[in-house]
């Protein structure tokens, strides 16, 4: 967790200074679009997971699957 | 009892300050998080009820209880309570929780239509009424509309315009509630009033109209103090009332108003400072106190609207964007985190995780690193944070301003913002190859300029007349908001939360663009391969066949990287030409992170090889499976654009794998960036 907690401060230090202005953070695990019913107030803050591409430093594109359990989420694990 | 006991008094004092009275009193906090109480067992109780009125709601499909009777207002209501013994902060919408509210003002027919969709009927007095004898704002919009804009409404080539519902994005100085009581802030309205010009000019009436309509709202909302017993006429003795005060301010709002976003402000150093004299006077401990911001987030959580299919497909669901701003520096140079931030975000571990309320931090690299750590760790265990720049919104706003919606920044209680939705520039490029016909619907909705002629698309040619079509676009675009922002203002005026403003208040108007990286792309691939149109049986051009490669936005190339910096340049240029209401200041975003597919399932296909109705990329980013060259050379693309043109906000959302980032097994971390200074919205 301490490692993981020093990334992400070094991460969000870093783009303030380029300029980044807004900054969500999400944290996914195994990109799991799945949501017991508890949690259904933790619907997508909109942005976040739906429709986000996933780029890597090598330049790999893809679509990543949403957080939610929107039935109107145009996130692709609703598609 | 002295309400001011103990505190520093200042110019703050005799006049409206919220920001004078924080400098003076408030105390910076540099420790870490181990002060914080864990949730008592009544915020469990009372949680564990909200959950299972959502479990209710979501089993009834997605809406529990509508009022269909009784048009909301500052007082409509009785009180209504989770568990009036449990509750220590108090307050909801309607009667009861989960009970949306019926606000017919900004329309009746969207009203109507909220509640038709979800399996309930308004009152036929209610929709005789404001059919018959009282207009609503959406009314008064389309008594306005000129046919050209109704048609570039209905042809999605402007959309998401807020003329059938709230325009939000207007956040009420809710601390001054809890700082001066009621009666002093009437007072101060009534004085302002007094102080307007003696010749009636339009502008003169309308501010003494509004002044009026300020001081009215406020009087109900003290009533609505008296509703549930509390005499919110004077200031605030303590923290449970100064959060009691301030939280009854904001439901007065989204009593009254169901805009796009209606947040919250900048409150937690502000209540931090009742907290500490309470600590002091040991009235209330560390676990009451937690207990009275728990309870407080609790209800922020409950705040919903009625809205319609369409509406939550646009936004990608039912956001409220109850944003608050945490934390950020001082312009003097100390931080203004406090054990209140600590606090406020310590509800999404008491209470679990949750996208509402938007807990912004105003990060800087000059924050406490325990905060940070502290930031970072609950990031990392919720996901529920957002983070905007304060480094680079401090020097423009000082440091008692807020996040209206996601990114809008405004001084709290000075500046406000005119929503303003976006314009599809996509579809602009498709009119101005098909002289403005639609390339859906194949109708004459633009101008009817000279379409492309031939087989192959000039780049020339096309620019001269998407130029010609930008600048028409702009102009209807400015003109239909003109008239939104005026019937709003008419029909449908957030008296109550411009009541919490100042009387001389600092608007920007807002506009926004959808589609930059298919505009960009299309005209790379007009310009550097051979773009042949497909036209139909009418010569409508349809598609596109591409023969050749050519440059994508999203990999550093300047060849196209500058097509999409002078397209942005352009637009806001001819927006700038326009007359904006009420003085206010133009501006643009290129921000669609969620209402990009929606623009994009309304758009024909495109010259870069997109096919009719793909989903346009979010915001400034480029198209997906395009920007091949990785992450920085994405990034650097979309840092192209000049910040100047778009001062409203430029979205590049991205997420980094884990080897970008170094990290372990389990977890990727998504941020969703902006590049520069945002005033504008996410919608």
């Amino acid at each position: 967790m301490d490692q993981t907690i020093d990334r992400l401060i070094e991460t969000l230090d870093t783009l303030v200074q380029k300029g980044s202005g807004h900054i969500n953070v999400t944290i996914h695990d195994e990109y799991d679009a799945s949501f017991n019913v508890d949690s259904t107030m933790n619907e997508c803050r909109p942005g976040t997971a739906c429709y986000t591409p996933t780029i890597d430093i090598d330049g790999d594109t893809k679509i990543q699957k949403g957080r939610s359990n929107h039935d109107t989420c145009q996130c692709d694990s609703n598609q | 009892m002295d309400h001011y006991r103990d505190f520093i008094k200042g110019p703050w004092c005799s006049r409206i300050d919220v920001r004078d009275f924080i400098q003076r009193n408030y105390t910076p906090y540099d420790g870490d998080e181990s002060f914080l109480e864990e949730a008592s067992d009544a915020t469990k109780k009372l949680w564990d009820q909200v959950m299972e009125l959502t479990r209710q709601e979501a089993k009834a499909g997605g809406v529990l209880d509508m009022d269909t009777t009784v048009v909301s207002t500052i007082t409509s209501h009785g009180a209504g309570y989770l568990d009036r013994q449990l509750e220590t902060i108090v307050g909801v919408q309607t009667d009861k929780p989960f009970k949306r509210s019926l606000q017919p003002y900004g329309g009746i027919r969207m009203a109507q239509k909220a509640c038709a969709d979800n399996g309930y009927t308004v009152d036929p007095t209610i929709c005789e009424f404001f059919t018959v004898h009282r207009k609503t704002h959406n009314q008064g919009v389309f008594d306005m509309y000129t046919p050209e804009m109704r048609a570039c409404r209905s042809s999605h080539i402007i959309t998401g315009l807020p003329d059938a519902y709230g325009r939000g994005r207007i956040i009420g100085d809710y601390r001054r509630v809890a700082l001066y009581g009621v009666d002093r802030l009437i007072e101060d309205k009534k004085q302002q009033k007094d102080s307007t010009g003696s010749v009636m000019d339009e502008e003169t009436m309308r501010l003494r109209e509004e002044l009026s309509e300020q001081i009215k709202a406020l009087e109900e909302l003290k009533e609505l103090g008296t509703i549930y017993g509390f005499d919110i006429s004077k200031p605030a003795n303590d923290t449970k009332e100064a959060v009691q005060w301030l939280y009854f301010g904001y439901l007065a709002a989204v009593k009254e108003q169901n805009g796009a976003a209606m947040s919250l402000g900048r409150t937690s150093t502000f209540l931090d400072i009742y907290a500490c004299r309470d600590l002091k006077e040991k009235r209330y401990s560390e676990a009451q106190i937690q207990e009275f911001i728990d309870h407080f987030i609790m209800k922020l959580r409950m705040v919903k609207f009625a809205r319609t299919p369409e509406y939550n497909a646009l936004f990608s669901g039912d956001p409220t964007w109850v944003t608050e701003s945490i934390g950020g520096m001082g312009v003097d140079g100390r931080t203004m985190v406090t054990k209140m931030s600590f606090r406020y975000l310590h509800t999404l571990h008491n209470l679990g995780t949750a996208p509402e309320p938007n807990l912004t931090v105003l990060w800087s690299i000059h924050l406490p690193d325990a905060f940070k750590r502290y930031c970072a760790k609950v990031s990392i265990e919720t996901s529920s944070i957002q983070y905007e720049n304060d480094d680079l919104m401090r020097p423009l706003h000082g440091d008692d301003y807020a996040i209206a919606c996601c990114v809008s920044s405004m001084v709290v209680g000075k500046e406000m913002q005119f929503f303003g939705a976006r314009a599809n520039l996509a579809k602009c490029l498709l009119y101005a190859i098909n002289g403005g016909k639609d390339e859906v619907s194949g109708k004459q909705v633009g101008p009817k300029y000279r379409p492309v002629e031939g087989d192959t698309l000039d780049y020339d040619d096309v620019m001269d007349k998407f130029n010609d079509m930008m600048k028409w676009l702009a102009s209807v675009y400015v003109n239909a908001l003109n008239i939104i922002h005026y019937s709003h203002d008419k029909y449908c005026y957030e008296r109550l939360e411009m009541a919490l403003h100042d009387r001389d208040v600092k608007r920007y108007f807002a506009t926004g663009i959808a589609g930059l990286s298919v505009v960009a792309d299309s005209l790379s691939a007009i310009k550097y391969a051979k773009v042949h149109p497909v036209r139909d049986e009418n010569g409508l051009v349809v598609d596109y066949t591409i023969e050749g490669d050519y440059p994508k936005y999203g990999n550093d190339d300047d060849r196209v990287d500058q097509i999409a910096h002078d397209v942005v340049h352009a637009f806001m240029h001819y927006i700038g030409q326009n007359h904006t209401y009420r003085h206010s200041i133009p501006t643009t975003s290129i921000l669609t992170i969620t209402s990009n597919v929606v623009y994009g399932k309304a758009t024909g296909a495109t010259p870069d090889g997109r096919k009719a109705g793909v989903a346009f990329a979010p915001g400034a980013n480029p198209m997906h499976g395009r920007d091949h060259s990785g992450a920085i050379a994405s990034l650097a693309s979309v840092a192209k654009l000049d910040f100047d043109d778009a001062q409203d906000g430029i979205s590049n959302t991205f997420s980094i794998v884990p080897d970008a980032l170094g990290k372990d097994d389990q977890n990727s971390i998504l941020l969703h960036s902006e590049k520069d200074v945002n005033y504008g919205s996410n919608h």
